[in-house]
């Protein structure tokens, strides 16, 4: 049986890709190596009764034209936005409330919702071969928040605010759990990046959206293969025209969609010496940034904020950043591969917001770490490396908010090698690659054709290296199916 | 004059008011919202929220012929009604106009109760001297709590109070102390807890003190409104007008989308003559409709294919949709045609603009109780 597409990978991007493909009458696959779908929507019993994400509670927003288009809600897919934003100090606790929130991000979001549009354009315009060579150095329109490649996170915040508590604030609202030098140039690209009020977490946690996509894509007609390893994407005289799968099966796609990252894709999925010199070289130059670490506590009670004196502080992402330096020198260790003495650390009460994580009096609490590198400089994490990240993390969280390590009743670990083995990422790097200057909009990520299409012909690339991937949840995903639309009618896949 | 009354409440929602924003509704002062209108009406969806509904108007009915009364009153046959139930019905004007419409729970042989959200009770009052039966205003003689949301069976588990019941089912229970009655009446699939005036300061206290572990919210009217949007439920008043003079025709049950409050085999109910004779010629229906647009467009004009075709009533912005919904009266013929409507691009600029919207079905979410947490 031969498919119009197959999707490499279930998670968010993948399935919505695979909703929209399929209710336009196309015959999609969507192939999945884990035995549910979901990818990074993932919500587990970490300890009897206490749920998490374990890869991350907030997601960014789905682009709401996308949102209502998908049915999400009317199918039970909640989101649940952070109603304030906390900063905490042993004394001081400083509380961000959903107007100075909006009045904050109204400029980058506005910036980001226009950076979607420009994509969804790019990726429902095909280029004709005669005039792809003319096109690529052709004027283009500037990408929306292009503005923000020659600004630096330091240089706004600095100007926003004197306060120097309220500047490290907004800091570790735009770099939750990514690690990057505030004062370079190009760093405020960050602010387009998930993790700052966006559609925020979902009711019975991430894995349920998933559910509600998986859902959704089969009502619409979509096979979902769980357990289905893909090995590698065949081609024939050039293009596409099928996967095979780990158990030596193989399936027959018009077009290819895969929702993995640039280097896992055309490393892992392809000889790479059988891809063109230019390719693999902008392919094994594309820059990667682990930097994630994620520790779920089981606690017996939830930890007392009373100090901040708004009941939905505890609701609230709370960020442990005592100074706007303590970015830069997170990042220096970072990049000599050593844990960071003052970790940037965001914790969340996550039952709070949603009870159904944890049993009822108990809370589940997560910690959202940046700057923590992918390998260390004496080598591989070990037990007692991922003790002594737990112990510094938890003596910080236990400074600020004092009382919670006498409630802890289970902790697990998460550093990104484990985020690599388990979702496939290079690196460990949710993000799909390091934000900055060179490696944002139509860079990335710069294969010489404008994503979500790729150099390889029916082989579209959706997930996290394409910018929609990082502006929006299931945005990439969108993208890559409007250029799979209008590739298909335009004849370029015939 | 304009007689404002505070609910027995008041001084615990006074206390949470950070927005100190308050707003009438039956004569009652209610807390607009209490932080944020959209975490609000979002935390009767993800957690549990409890609302103070003591604004209800409610009126008690007894008499060896209250029965009788009610069965002419009502569009539904109240003999039919047994003890601790309660059923949804309509009253009409004798022109066939609606007056109101409202929940009748029975009590007992002879004693009734009336929830309404809208008052009507001097023609009640009226109506029910010609049967000899007794009326009681109790709305100021007791306060409602609603408690709304998928944890709101667990709270109430966990605080001593027994939640088995039955939609439109209710029950007196003595509460450490505490005479509350316990109602399943609401329209969002939660609970309502009624009590006496004094004791309604200390039923509150418990029950935020129960529902801390489930992290109970405390909801104003705003964030009510749109669960009201949500399941597609018009209210008197904030949405349409009731019949107020007693030949009145309009509105009708039809136009309402209320007709499934009638029982057309009650056969002795006020106006029936003039409903069955208004039913086949109503030209228009109240719908749901949902907006291409993050800005609501309450009471605009809609057209279709540039014609007027109705006009929405209460718009708001839902946070569980993203989006502008709408409840609205069109035209029958009209259910199933894109609509347009001018609303401002956003908030802060005024500008109109065209968007479009269409008639959904209602309610527009699931309800809550299929939301509730596992086990």
């Amino acid at each position: 049986m031969r498919y119009d597409v197959c999707i490499v990978g279930a998670g968010p991007e993948g399935l919505a890709a695979s909703i929209l493909l399929a209710r336009s009458g196309m015959k999609v696959i969507v192939a999945e190596r884990a035995t549910h779908p979901g990818g990074r929507c993932t919500t587990r019993e970490f300890h009897p009764g206490f749920r998490a994400s374990p890869f991350g509670d907030e997601l960014a927003p789905i682009p709401a034209p996308l949102f209502w288009s998908l049915g999400l809600a009317q199918a039970g897919a909640l989101f649940l936005p952070a109603p304030a934003s906390v900063a905490v100090w042993p004394d001081r606790v400083d509380v961000l409330g959903p107007q100075e929130c909006e009045a904050l991000d109204r400029t980058t979001h506005g910036m980001r919702d226009a950076a979607l549009v420009h994509a969804e354009a790019q990726a429902r315009t095909p280029i004709p071969r005669y005039l792809r060579f003319l096109r690529h150095r052709a004027a283009q329109a500037p990408w929306p928040g292009a503005e923000l490649g020659d600004t630096s996170l330091a240089e706004r915040f600095l100007t926003t605010t004197a306060d120097p508590r309220r500047q490290a604030h907004l800091m570790a609202r735009a770099l939750e759990g990514r690690s990057t030098d505030p004062f370079l140039s190009g760093s405020a690209l960050h602010l387009l990046a998930p993790g700052r009020g966006g559609s925020g977490t979902v009711a019975g946690g991430l894995s349920k959206l998933a559910d509600t996509l998986a859902d959704t894509a089969r009502a619409a007609g979509v096979e979902i293969r769980c357990g289905a390893d893909v090995v590698e994407i065949r081609r024939k005289r050039g293009r596409v025209c099928g996967v095979s799968f780990a158990d030596g099966n193989d399936l027959a796609a018009r077009s290819v969609i895969s929702t993995f990252d640039v280097k896992r894709t055309f490393l892992s999925f392809f000889q790479w010496n059988t891809l063109p010199e230019e390719l693999t070289r902008a392919v094994s130059t594309f820059r990667f940034c682990g930097s994630t670490a994620r520790v779920l506590l089981a606690l017996n009670a939830a930890p007392d904020l009373s100090r901040a004196g708004a009941p939905e502080a505890l609701r609230a992402p709370i960020h442990i950043a005592p100074d706007i330096q303590d970015f830069a020198f997170a990042h220096a260790a970072w990049r000599a591969n050593t844990i960071p003495k003052h970790l940037p650390i965001t914790v969340r009460v996550v039952s709070a917001a949603d009870p159904s994580l944890a049993p009822t009096g108990a809370a589940t609490m997560t910690l959202t770490i940046g700057s923590v590198p992918n390998r260390l400089f004496d080598g591989a994490w070990t037990h007692e490396k991922r003790g002594q990240l737990r112990n510094h993390a938890i003596a910080r969280v236990e400074q600020m908010l004092p009382g919670t390590l006498a409630r802890i009743q289970a902790i697990q670990v998460i550093v990104p090698p484990d985020i690599e083995e388990e979702l496939t990422v290079t690196e460990g790097d949710l993000w799909g690659g390091e934000i900055a200057a060179d490696q944002m909009f139509d860079l990335r990520p710069g294969l010489g054709e404008r994503s979500p299409r790729t150099p390889i012909k029916g082989l579209y690339l959706a997930g996290p290296s394409t910018t929609a991937g990082v502006l929006g949840t299931c945005a990439s995903g969108a993208m890559a199916a409007y250029a799979v639309q209008a590739d298909m009618k335009s004849g370029r896949l015939s | 004059m304009i007689e404002l009354r505070a609910t027995p409440f008041h001084v615990r929602a006074a206390a949470l008011n950070r927005s100190n924003g308050w707003i009438a509704r039956n004569s009652a002062t209610l807390a607009i919202c209490y932080s944020d209108i959209a975490d609000e009406a979002l935390a009767a969806r993800a957690r549990v929220a409890v609302a103070d509904i003591s604004w209800r108007w409610r009126v008690a009915f007894e008499g060896p012929r209250a029965s009788e009364f009610l069965s002419r009153l009502l569009t539904r046959d109240s003999a039919q009604l047994v003890p601790g139930i309660a059923f949804k019905a309509l009253w009409l004007s004798d022109g066939g106009g609606v007056r109101g419409a409202g929940a009748l729970a029975r009590y007992g042989r002879e004693s009734f109760r009336l929830v309404s959200a809208a008052s009507d009770s001097e023609w009640i009052r009226r109506a029910a001297l010609q049967f000899d039966v007794r009326t009681r205003d109790t709305t100021t003689e007791e306060g409602g709590l609603a408690i709304v949301g998928p944890c709101a069976k667990a709270l109430l588990s966990g605080a001593g109070l027994e939640p088995d019941l039955e939609r439109l089912a209710f029950r007196r229970q003595f509460w450490r102390g505490l005479d509350v009655t316990i109602s399943r009446w609401g329209e969002h699939g939660g609970y309502e807890l009624w009590c006496g005036a004094d004791d309604c300061v200390a039923l509150w206290d418990r029950i935020m003190r129960a529902g801390a572990p489930f992290g109970i919210q405390p909801v104003g009217l705003a964030a009510m409104d749109i669960l009201d949007v949500e399941a597609g439920i018009a209210r008197p008043w904030r949405d349409w007008q009731p019949a107020g003079d007693a030949l009145a025709q309009a509105p009708t049950p039809a136009s309402l989308s209320l007709e499934s409050l009638i029982d057309e085999s009650h056969n002795d109910f006020n106006a029936r003559a003039a409903w069955l004779n208004a039913r086949a010629k109503e030209t228009h229906k109240l719908v749901a409709i949902e907006l291409d647009s993050l800005t609501p467009a309450p009471h605009t004009l809609l057209t279709a294919n540039g014609q007027p075709v109705g006009r929405t009533y209460s718009s708001f912005y839902s946070p569980s949709l993203r989006r502008a919904i709408a409840l609205a009266q069109i035209e029958t013929a009209m259910l199933d045609v894109p609509l347009s409507l001018t609303v401002p691009a956003t908030f802060e600029d005024p500008a109109l603009r065209t968007v479009m919207a269409r008639v959904v079905k209602a309610p527009l979410l699931p309800p809550v109780e299929q939301l509730a947490p596992r086990s």
